[in-house]
């Protein structure tokens, strides 16, 4: 397994490179912003998300997985490979982003935006972004990544939707300290989303025909 | 255990296609040659080898071991090589060995690099500006690299020229030398398989013809030359395929020197697989 990482190491490095690249001309760019650490918390959050996909692209586009399971790699072994790697991915993008933001806030400090609220925000993302590898990782491992770009659009459409028509309906949205006690119950809920969603996929995933 | 691969009325349904319980055995030492027409079912087969597809019934041993309880090990055992590359076009050969390395137990990275060497494969080149001879050649390098007893081939040489086809059949006939190395070829190059092959499977329509010792097809079949006259004299259950073109009549024939006997004045011409394949496949049907 730690082969199969290597090698999704290997073919995305290129675009890693591209993406601290554009990372250090977004962070030259943010001290103009108001507030460069919200900023950055989206940066990571694209950034994460599309290097996992990436590297199932890349394996589609090489027709990986059939040569990929002619090697002596189980396919409970493919899928945890790529649960690691979005991992993987998903915290190194929070720390390198949280190391930034940190500097840029020290530079340039923002009212009422601490170091507290700076980690808090940054945990949030990180839980929204594994909670969003939970969904998408076993609909790749179903239907392809191809087919999955469109139900990803769907995704993310979804929840912005919710909130929209909630508060046209004038329904109120969860007040700030509602959120924070919610946030406390996120490593739980991540934790067993992204656990369940890992066996799914090496339900689908063995029981596919390649 | 003395065969490399045992199929046993092996199925497997798809909606438009079946493959029909076919059963074959390749001993250890040989090359078995895997031949049929695009869509035969070879391509299946060999999935069904490697469990990525699922059997319908039917049980296949390689290297003495069930194909689905023991497929790691068998797996550590064996080299696959496709038709396309099947690496991602933006690593280089060295880092192919990094990842084998620690995919497989036995991953000799010298033997790897001693292949790239031989074959001028540059290890710090990344593989899209490799040609596709030499993709080839690396993903042959990379399934030898372990040292494996069984080599799967599917169309490994299809699409090559010919001094490169002959330079990857010589590595073919090398690894053969060890006794207990074999390797299911499966080509539709028929000239290929005449070269090196020891056994010729062939598959049509999802079900296996023949599965027989090269050396018995040829000196059996026979491709039997006549005109019209005598293509009425001729007892229909002697005739496998049959061709007509302006020069008189083809027709495919087993068992040579009975039917010479029988036919005595006929002229029986030797016959390549590439005429038995086209005969069984084209060949009108007479009876």
């Amino acid at each position: 397994m730690i082969g199969l990482l290597l090698k999704d190491f290997y073919t995305i490095r290129q675009y890693v490179k591209t993406m601290l690249i554009m990372f250090a001309v977004f962070a030259f760019v943010s001290f103009g912003l108001d507030n460069p650490a919200t900023f950055f918390e989206g940066f990571i959050v694209i950034m994460s998300v599309m290097m996992a996909l990436t590297s199932f692209s890349y394996d589609s586009l090489a027709k990986w997985d059939s040569f990929g399971l002619s090697l002596p790699v189980t396919r409970k072994e493919a899928v945890a490979g790529k649960y690691i790697l979005s991992l993987l991915l998903c915290l190194s993008g929070a720390i390198l982003s949280f190391l930034m933001s940190s500097i840029i806030l020290i530079l340039k400090p923002v009212e009422g935006f601490g170091m507290k609220e700076h980690l808090l925000s940054i945990f949030g993302v990180v839980g929204v972004i594994m909670l969003f590898y939970s969904l998408v990782l076993p609909l790749i491992f179903k239907f392809g990544v191809e087919k999955s770009r469109f139900i990803l659009l769907g995704v993310f459409a979804a929840p912005t939707a919710i909130v929209v028509s909630l508060s046209q309906l004038g329904i109120d949205l969860p007040s700030e300290s509602e959120f924070l006690s919610a946030l406390k119950l996120l490593p739980i809920f991540v934790v067993l989303a992204y656990g369940i969603s890992y066996l799914l996929s090496v339900k689908i995933y063995t029981a596919k025909e390649i | 255990m003395n065969n490399a691969i045992e199929i046993q009325d092996l199925s497997k349904g798809f909606d438009k296609f079946q493959l029909k319980q076919i059963s074959l055995t390749l001993p250890k030492g040989s090359i078995m040659g895997f031949i049929g027409e695009n869509g035969a079912g070879k391509t299946t087969t060999i999935k069904l080898l490697l469990n990525q597809l699922k059997v319908d019934s039917g049980s296949i041993r390689i290297l003495g071991f069930d194909h689905i309880l023991d497929e790691k090990k068998i797996k550590e055992e064996i080299g696959v090589v496709f038709d396309e590359g099947y690496f991602h076009e933006n690593i280089k050969p060295k880092h192919i060995s990094k990842i084998m390395d620690r995919i497989y137990k036995n991953w000799d990275k010298e033997l790897f690099f001693s292949y790239l060497e031989r074959f001028s494969l540059p290890e710090n080149m990344i593989i899209k500006k490799y040609s596709r001879g030499m993709k080839m050649k690396l993903s042959i390098a990379t399934a030898l690299s372990h040292h494996p007893k069984l080599l799967i081939l599917d169309e490994a040489t299809s699409g090559l020229d010919p001094v490169i086809r002959n330079e990857i059949l010589d590595i073919f006939l090398d690894f053969i030398q060890e006794e207990d190395h074999s390797i299911l070829f499966s080509s539709h190059i028929t000239s290929d398989l005449e070269k090196v092959a020891d056994y010729i499977t062939f598959l049509h329509d999802g079900e296996i013809v023949f599965s027989e010792s090269k050396d018995d097809l040829l000196y059996s079949y026979g491709l039997l030359l006549c005109g019209a006259e005598d293509f009425h004299t001729i007892d229909k259950g002697d005739i496998i395929g049959h061709r007509q073109s302006r020069f008189g009549h083809e027709i495919l024939i087993k068992d040579k020197e009975r039917t010479g006997q029988k036919y005595k004045g006929l002229t029986i011409d030797s016959v390549t697989i590439e005429d038995i394949m086209l005969f069984y496949i084209k060949g009108e049907n007479i009876q």
